[in-house]
């Protein structure tokens, strides 16, 4: 292949200088591809793996900034210290409680909006679609705030609403009773992240030929069994989509319990991301913070690995 | 010349260099603000048009320009963590008395005694202002307000119930609130707020200051702290049974914020509240209070014939060490506090004053206490003698000044909560609490 940079007429080889070391370096197709990437992936470096590498120094260090210019090297003592202590315990269940309670329940929302949604004519679908993304647009710190109105005890629209329907006979506590914080702030998230869900297995139902349907009601297939055998496996690289990316979002989930609870009432609704928060920028430890959070980045990494496993087969794509 | 290697370009470059040199201690020696075009001023969202008003004089008076960020109170702390260790530039903060340790360890605060005339502020600092502002023998700033916890009642909710006189027990706020609950004036009429934030550790130490508790002593050994019918432990059953037993206080207490509480009693839900003693000024605005005039304050209730202590804070005008780092930027900070925290042309300590008149903050500066203005616009939304006097009975947390104490303090909140919810016992945490402030000591001592 001819070297698009090349002056016409000159040799590549022959050229002196910088402009003859670009020159013989964009002869080849993998030197083109690295001098249209490289200036990214050089930004992807300084951006991403450098602190990614530095974030693991510091979480075999003492890092106290209380004690900023004692700084030892301690192995993973701060991974063990973190995985001993009963509040890392504590935050690791209710994050695990949060994560499959959201996930279910915005893969199952997501599945029967859109499903229905799928119903609609194409009219009608151009106006809702845009519709019912806004609650995925609000940013998380206004979702908070907003949820905080919803729920509060003494004004809230919620009780306000139950007590109109005559739900409840009076007001209750939703942010600050231990059994209900955890589950007010999954309908939070649910609230929000259900939209993009509901857009991703649309479009994939979308993408189903109609024939397939056709041929299955001559073949007599009642609407359950076109469901289960055509519309769920077609289904198959959205749900890993959606799973994927609400597990990673649910686990990071912090802006709720900072703006709502603060981890409370007592520590019903302290998350692991709330924890490392605490442990870095309340208690200044940023040692033990990058480590937990090294720690949540692998269980991250690993759970998306195992969703691949389960539902990505290549020839399926 | 050129014999010796020196042509008389180098010799005329190295001899320019040379009177730099000499010259150079000389400007170091005598830095000017002047030199200074931008400032960079960080604080809490308080009294933000103010704010604003006094940074503009100090703009035209100074002739530089001042960078202002600021961040709601309750993430006050977190927001200067981020920003002090990721090199953002700051000169000029608020700080906070109870987090002066920590940033002073963390090399982010620089001291001020050198300046001129802060012996003269010192010696007018009012009680344990200058104790507050102080770490290792070293002075960190100059006073912003001076605060403390102060009891609030609802005169006309007392008024209605046929009650003469505001509570001067915690049993009598319990026998007044009940008597106010029966006429249907109220139905939980002590407002308390407990969410797991920033005021939960003052609301706390108050409860058991006016009970005659204490946590730990100067040397931060703890005292009675954690013993079966300690102050502590009763300030937490008096919660508990305020709630479970008398209902009192309203369901959603551990969800509320001080902020909202004022809102609250503000609106006229609750007949008593303890709140920061700034406002009750707020609490009796008729642009956002609809029980403007009607809220008083009275010296915080007792137990076990304990005076009424609260407990107590000082705010502060700081300079931060990277400002100090730079001889220029240095003088013109301290020119900035002081101008802040210190006192005009005039004599007097003008920001201070107009934070009294205008938001009801207290002050930190003894002679403010004389001022004809201020005891007039204290007389106008509460009694100036009364100020004076709870002022005089407030103490700083115990042990805020531990380096370890804010840690501490996060590590208190979800476990007070849980005693208070019933999951733990009021003793076994309190001891919980003790074990966990030994340990730290330990750390760090």
């Amino acid at each position: 292949m001819a070297n698009i940079l090349s002056v016409e007429g000159a040799k590549p080889t022959e050229q002196a200088g910088l402009k003859g070391w670009f020159a013989r370096r964009t002869q080849t197709e993998g030197g083109i591809a690295m001098f249209f990437v490289g200036p990214a992936l050089l930004l992807m470096v300084l951006l991403n793996i450098y602190p990614i590498l530095h974030s693991f120094y510091v979480s075999v260090h003492v890092y106290n900034l209380k004690r900023p210019h004692r700084n030892p090297f301690v192995g993973f003592e701060n991974y063990v210290m973190f995985l001993e202590s009963e509040d890392f315990y504590n935050a690791f269940i209710n994050t695990i409680v949060f994560v499959v309670v959201s996930v279910i329940a915005v893969a199952l929302l997501g599945l029967i909006f859109s499903l229905a949604l799928n119903e609609l004519g194409a009219g009608v679908r151009r106006w809702v679609v845009p519709l019912i993304l806004v609650p995925w647009a609000v940013p998380y710190v206004a979702n908070g705030l907003i949820w905080e109105w919803i729920y509060h005890s003494d004004y809230g629209l919620l009780n306000g609403l139950l007590v109109a329907l005559g739900v409840i006979d009076k007001y209750q506590t939703w942010l600050s009773n231990p059994d209900r914080a955890l589950y007010t702030l999954v309908n939070a998230f649910v609230w929000k992240e259900v939209p993009l869900a509901t857009v991703l297995f649309l479009t994939a139902l979308q993408a189903i030929p109609e024939d397939l349907y056709s041929a299955a009601k001559i073949d007599q297939a009642g609407a359950s069994r076109r469901f289960w055998h055509i519309t769920l496996p077609a289904l198959k690289l959205a749900f890993l989509l959606v799973l994927v990316y609400t597990s990673i979002i649910s686990i990071k989930t912090f802006d709720l319990v900072y703006i709502l609870t603060e981890g409370g009432p007592g520590d019903a609704t302290a998350l692991v991301s709330w924890y490392t928060y605490v442990e870095t920028f309340r208690n200044l430890q940023f040692g033990s913070g990058a480590s937990i959070s090294y720690v949540i980045a692998i269980a991250t990494f690993i759970l998306a690995i195992g969703y691949i496993k389960i539902l990505y087969r290549p020839q399926e794509s | 010349m050129k014999e010796l290697g020196l042509s008389r370009r180098k010799l005329l470059r190295n001899a320019a260099l040379g009177t730099a040199a000499m010259a150079l201690p000389v400007s170091r020696a005598t830095p000017s603000a002047a030199m200074v075009k931008t400032l960079n001023f960080y604080s809490w969202t308080y009294g933000i048009s103010f704010v604003k008003q006094r940074i503009a004089e100090f703009e035209k008076l100074a002739k530089v320009k001042i960078n202002y960020g600021n961040t709601p109170g309750s993430k006050y702390h977190d927001a200067l963590v981020v920003k002090f260790s990721g090199k953002t530039p700051l000169d000029v903060i608020y700080m906070i008395d109870g987090h002066l340790a920590e940033f002073v360890e963390a090399g982010w605060l620089y001291p001020i005694d050198e300046f001129p005339r802060v012996d003269e502020y010192r010696k007018e600092f009012i009680g344990p202002t200058a104790d507050a502002l102080t770490y290792n023998g070293k002075l960190y700033g100059l006073p912003y307000y001076v605060g403390h916890m102060a009891f609030l009642y609802n005169e006309e909710h007392l008024e209605k119930a046929g009650i003469g006189a505001p509570p001067k027990t915690w049993d009598e706020v319990v026998q007044q609130s009940l008597q106010i609950k029966s006429k249907g004036i109220q139905e939980y009429p002590f407002l308390q707020f407990l969410k797991a934030d920033f005021w939960m550790g003052e609301l706390l130490f108050t409860m058991m200051y006016s009970r005659g508790g204490r946590f730990v002593d100067e040397k931060y050994n703890v005292m009675n702290y954690d013993k079966e019918g300690s102050a502590a432990a009763q300030s937490i059953q008096w919660i508990i049974d305020a709630a479970k037993k008398h209902k009192i206080t309203q369901p959603g207490f551990l969800e509320l914020n001080e902020v909202a509480a004022l809102k609250a009693f503000s609106s006229g839900t609750g007949s008593f509240a303890i709140l920061p003693n700034y406002r009750l000024r707020a609490a009796n605005e008729p642009k956002s209070s609809k029980v403007a005039g009607k809220v008083k304050m009275a010296l915080i209730p007792t137990a076990n014939n304990a005076k009424p202590n609260v407990c107590g804070w000082t705010r502060a005008y700081s300079m931060t060490a990277s400002a100090a780092k730079d001889p220029a930027r240095k003088a013109m900070a301290w020119k900035m506090v002081d101008f802040l925290g210190g006192k005009d042309k005039s004599g007097t300590y003008r920001t201070a004053k107009k934070w009294f008149t205008e938001f009801g903050l207290g002050f930190g500066h003894a002679p403010l206490f004389k001022d004809p203005d201020i005891i007039s616009a204290a007389n106008n939304w509460g009694e100036a003698k009364l100020f004076e006097s709870q002022m005089a009975l407030s103490k700083p947390k115990d042990g805020q000044k531990a380096v370890w104490y804010a840690e501490w303090d996060q590590y208190m909140r979800p476990r007070v909560h849980k005693a208070i919810l019933g999951q733990a016992d009021i003793v076994g945490t309190l001891k919980t609490l003790t074990k966990q402030w030994n340990r730290l000591k330990r750390r760090y001592g």
